[in-house]
């Protein structure tokens, strides 16, 4: 079975004014399809760099990423963009939800970016996604009417409603008091084991990373 | 789909950024205002001055030479000169040119030029500087002008032989020769000499009513097929007497005109200084520039005095005392107080100036019947003379006309016009030969030739001279003539033969540029070196008024909105930056650079569109609040591109059209570089956003 992920060799060069600082040092890593995965490591230690770089959002200065085989240092943005689109699902910190779209509207819109389903099918799958996380009393409320447990719940949904492959979380309680926090960890794992959707999410708080099947630990811009 | 999406996302946005967007769109709104009315003003002054302006003499469209010096002018500008338009040889081959294209609807031919009608100098003004020599005491000074002051009067001299034609008031007649005799004799600079002051008096109450008869009257001639100008032009409105029919030779003065330069000018000003207080408010009091007319007025009391029978006179005499109150006094001192009109007496003075007084003068220097001679430079540079019946009057509908400017055209028949022209045709040179003849057969010579036709004798034309078979000729100039260059002529002339620009009216006057390019496209078929121009060019000056109206908005519309573009895109640039997050968020979870491209093009759009919407509603009141109380003329060159004292403009699919379209532009415009901005915000920002 092919990795959902294969990072190999990633080495990533951001330029800081004349100097050039190095994120990645050659980072190798493979994550099989239905892990839920952890990347661990403290502030700068390059997590987020990794997210970016299996979220497509983002290319290497060399080595290679591959999702599903498919190899996206060489894609153009519009291919990328498609990538994210079709096979990604994301979770933002800060929950980055579209304000002036209510839950249900935030929920349909990956899909309506996509274009291939029918108003039913949308509705259905909206429907369908809303009830998971726990929202349909909140479906019509726009992003400020609600909490941030509940509206980490809306990104989750908006991330699960395209059926991805891989759903890539950054630091998704970081915002949430940790009752909440592990709330949203329990629904990820609900969905993770319903669907077998591949979770990858980075975390510096040890009672998340409890959670995971599998920690990866990054410092320094190498695994540990 | 992302289209919808995207106007969902626009829609919530613009009251997201409520505050922005109600910037932006005030901004919008108001450029539209502007834009929206200012198109529907200058629309409605365009086929306000289009009904005015064509149908008063302009005609849709204008043929003259290709090869003019000048530009075609027809109403005229502000100089006195006339415009060397160039000719066009032959009519008959334009109206075949013209029978076939199918947009023209009737051919006016016409000329343009000008003529003086009665010769003169203004004496006022000698007399009034002779006075002053002569009170300064520079004699040498005063000498000369004496000098010029008796050339004036022996120059008026035979003016009393055109006179005689016109008047039947013989007793004064000869008193005006009498002094113009005193003044021409060898003695009268002894006599001067003597008693300046009182000489000048004399002059001034004996020689100068002569000069006034004889003033010279500047006439702009448009010559025409009478018969077709007055059928085409809806404008023309005849006053009084009648239109000279085909064949029939006569000339038609504009109410205006005439009342401004032909009237008795003592009653002429009491008219304006009527007008000036009941129109325009102003009021006499005892001093300022009105009142100051009154007195000036008030001193050119022999004007009337002069014309005044003595027997009416000394009927007249006790009625005025009446109106005064009783004062003491002779008639001049009668008549001077009399016209010393106050703000309390004007009306009652007025009326009965014109019940009591006015019956009894001419009021007018020429009456319609009379026959004008009118004098003008031929295009070779002789003066020329012609003698012309005054058919009627005229005015133009629509035109206030209490100023010169407005209704300046003294029609004429073309063929007289070609006759002041001064190019003969061939009946013409017919009708020389016979006048030849019958003055005993004398060879006059080619530079003779006009003047044994229209009169000579004007003192100008040094080839005149007192030979027995020119002498002849003079007397046929301003007596015989008449029988010879008679008052009518062979229809068919106005067919064929010179003119110098021809009126088109067109079937469809909606279709202006069209008729134009089939005209010109068959005339240089044809092989004419004729151009055919628009309304708005052969108008002159006025037609180019609109024009630059159009530039100035244009420019005026131009900077607002180029402001209008750098503080939208400033504010788009400001707003993408705070929705980076946004932005990145949307990229990230999969929306294309184009989408969000779209989205920001899209929200700037809706603001436009109602704010357009805002502004077209605005417009639409205000133009149609103008439409109902009309935009007054206030001077008369704007009663002629009005067509009337008030403009009532009105508003269209047309105008809203632009501004909505143009505002719209704008507004994509304007958020293209912010958009691009956006398109260019990575998706990996999503993740660094901090709530």
């Amino acid at each position: 079975m092919k990795p959902a992920v294969s990072l190999q060799k990633v080495v990533k060069d951001y330029p800081l004014g004349k100097v050039t600082v190095r994120a990645l040092h050659g980072v190798s890593l493979d994550i099989q399809p239905g892990e839920f995965t952890a990347i661990a490591g403290p502030s700068g230690s390059g997590k987020t760099t990794i997210l970016n770089m299996i979220g497509c959002m983002d290319v290497p200065s060399s080595g290679s990423v591959a999702l599903d085989g498919t190899e996206t240092s060489q894609l153009s943005d519009a291919q990328l963009t498609r990538l994210r689109l079709d096979r990604i699902g994301f979770i933002f910190q800060s929950f980055n939800l579209i304000n002036v779209l209510d839950v249900r509207q935030n929920v349909e819109f990956p899909l309506l970016l996509q274009g291939k389903h029918s108003a039913r099918e949308r509705a259905e799958r909206v429907s369908r996604m809303v009830e998971r996380v726990g929202l349909a009393k909140h479906a019509k409320q726009r992003p400020n009417e609600l909490s941030g447990g509940q509206r980490q719940r809306v990104a989750i949904a908006r991330a699960l409603v395209t059926n991805p492959a891989i759903v890539l979380a950054d630091e998704p309680t970081a915002n949430l008091d940790s009752h909440t926090g592990h709330e949203i960890i329990e629904l990820m794992r609900e969905m993770n084991e319903k669907d077998h959707t591949t979770f990858i999410f980075s975390t510096h708080d040890p009672r998340v990373m409890e959670c995971a099947h599998r920690v990866v630990k990054v410092a320094d811009g190498v695994l540990a | 789909m992302s289209l919808a999406l995207a106007l969902r996302l626009a829609l919530g946005n613009v009251r997201a950024y409520a505050v922005k967007n109600l910037i932006v769109g005030s901004i919008l709104a108001f450029g539209t205002l502007f834009v929206v009315t200012g198109a529907a003003l200058l629309n409605s002054l365009d086929r306000a001055m289009q009904a005015s302006v064509t149908n008063a003499i302009t005609g849709e469209l204008q043929v003259y030479a290709k090869d003019a010096r000048d530009p075609l002018s027809v109403m005229g500008d502000m100089g006195m000169t006339v415009a060397d338009i160039g000719e066009i040889e032959d009519l008959a081959e334009l109206r075949d040119v013209a029978a076939s294209v199918a947009e023209v609807a009737e051919v006016i031919p016409m000329g343009i030029g000008q003529s003086t009608v009665f010769g003169g100098n203004d004496i006022d003004i000698v007399l009034g500087e002779l006075r002053g020599a002569v009170n300064a005491g520079d004699t040498a000074k005063a000498a000369a002008l004496l000098d010029r002051a008796r050339r004036i009067a022996s120059d008026l001299a035979p003016e009393m032989d055109n006179i005689e034609e016109l008047t039947s008031d013989t007793a004064k007649l000869a008193d005006d020769r009498a002094t113009l005799a005193r003044v021409t004799s060898d003695t009268f600079s002894g006599e001067f000499a003597a008693s300046p002051i009182p000489t000048i008096d004399w002059m001034d109450s004996h020689l100068a009513p002569l000069a006034t008869d004889g003033k010279m009257i500047y006439l702009r001639l448009v010559g025409a097929d009478l018969d077709a100008f007055t059928r085409s032009f809806t404008k023309f409105e005849l006053v009084e007497g009648a239109i000279p029919m085909r064949g029939e030779r006569g000339l038609l003065i504009p109410e205006s005109y005439y009342q401004l330069w032909m009237k008795n000018t003592v009653a002429r000003e009491l008219d304006q200084i009527r007008d000036e207080v009941r129109l325009d408010g102003e009021t006499i009091g005892i001093t300022g520039v009105l009142f100051d007319r009154v007195q000036r007025n008030s001193r050119q009391y022999r004007r009337i005095l002069y014309q005044l029978d003595p027997a009416v006179a000394d009927a007249l005499e006790p009625k005025i005392r009446a109106q005064l109150g009783g004062i003491e006094g002779d008639m001049a001192t009668l008549l001077k107080a009399f016209l010393a009109v106050t703000d309390e007496n004007l009306e009652s003075r007025y009326a009965f100036f014109y019940k009591e007084i006015a019956p009894n003068i001419r009021l007018y220097d020429i009456k319609v019947g009379d026959m004008l001679p009118l004098r003008a430079f031929t295009k070779s540079g002789y003066l020329k003379s012609l003698n012309v019946r005054f058919a009627g009057i005229y005015r133009t509908k629509g035109y206030a006309g209490r100023e010169m400017m407005t209704d300046a055209n003294t029609l004429i028949d073309l063929v007289s016009f070609r006759d002041l022209y001064g190019k003969m045709t061939d009946s013409q040179r017919a009708e020389l030969a016979d006048i030849k003849a019958s003055v005993g057969g004398r060879d006059v010579g080619a530079e003779n030739v006009e003047d044994a036709l229209f009169g000579g004798g004007s003192g100008i034309e040094s080839t005149v001279t007192s030979g027995d078979g020119f002498a002849a000729i003079d007397a046929l100039s301003f007596g015989a003539i008449d029988a010879r260059v008679s008052d009518t002529y062979p229809p068919e002339q106005l067919d064929s033969g010179l003119a110098l620009n021809v009126a088109i009216r067109l079937r469809d006057p909606s279709r202006v540029p069209e008729g134009q390019a089939a005209l010109q496209a068959a005339i240089d078929k044809a092989g004419l070196p004729l151009q055919v121009v628009e309304w708005r060019t052969a108008a002159g000056m006025i037609g180019q008024l609109v024009s630059v109206v159009q530039v100035v908005m244009a420019i005026a519309v131009g900077v607002m909105f180029l402001v209008s573009m750098v503080i939208i895109n400033n504010a788009l640039v400001m707003a993408t930056m705070e929705r980076t997050a946004e932005i990145g968020t949307m990229r990230a979870v999969g929306a294309r650079k184009s989408f969000v491209v779209a989205l920001l093009v899209l929200e700037t759009l809706l603001v436009a569109i109602a704010a357009a919407l805002v502004g077209s509603a605005g417009a639409a009141a205000l133009v149609g609040w103008l439409g109902g109380v009309g935009i007054p003329a206030g001077i008369d060159m704007f009663s002629i591109l009005f067509g009337g004292p008030f403009l009532y403009p009105s508003i269209g699919f047309a105008e809203v059209g632009l501004g909505v379209g143009l505002v719209c532009a704008v507004s994509v415009l304007a958020t293209l570089y912010p958009a691009i901005l956006a398109a260019g915000v990575p998706p990996v920002v999503a993740l660094q956003s901090k709530e």
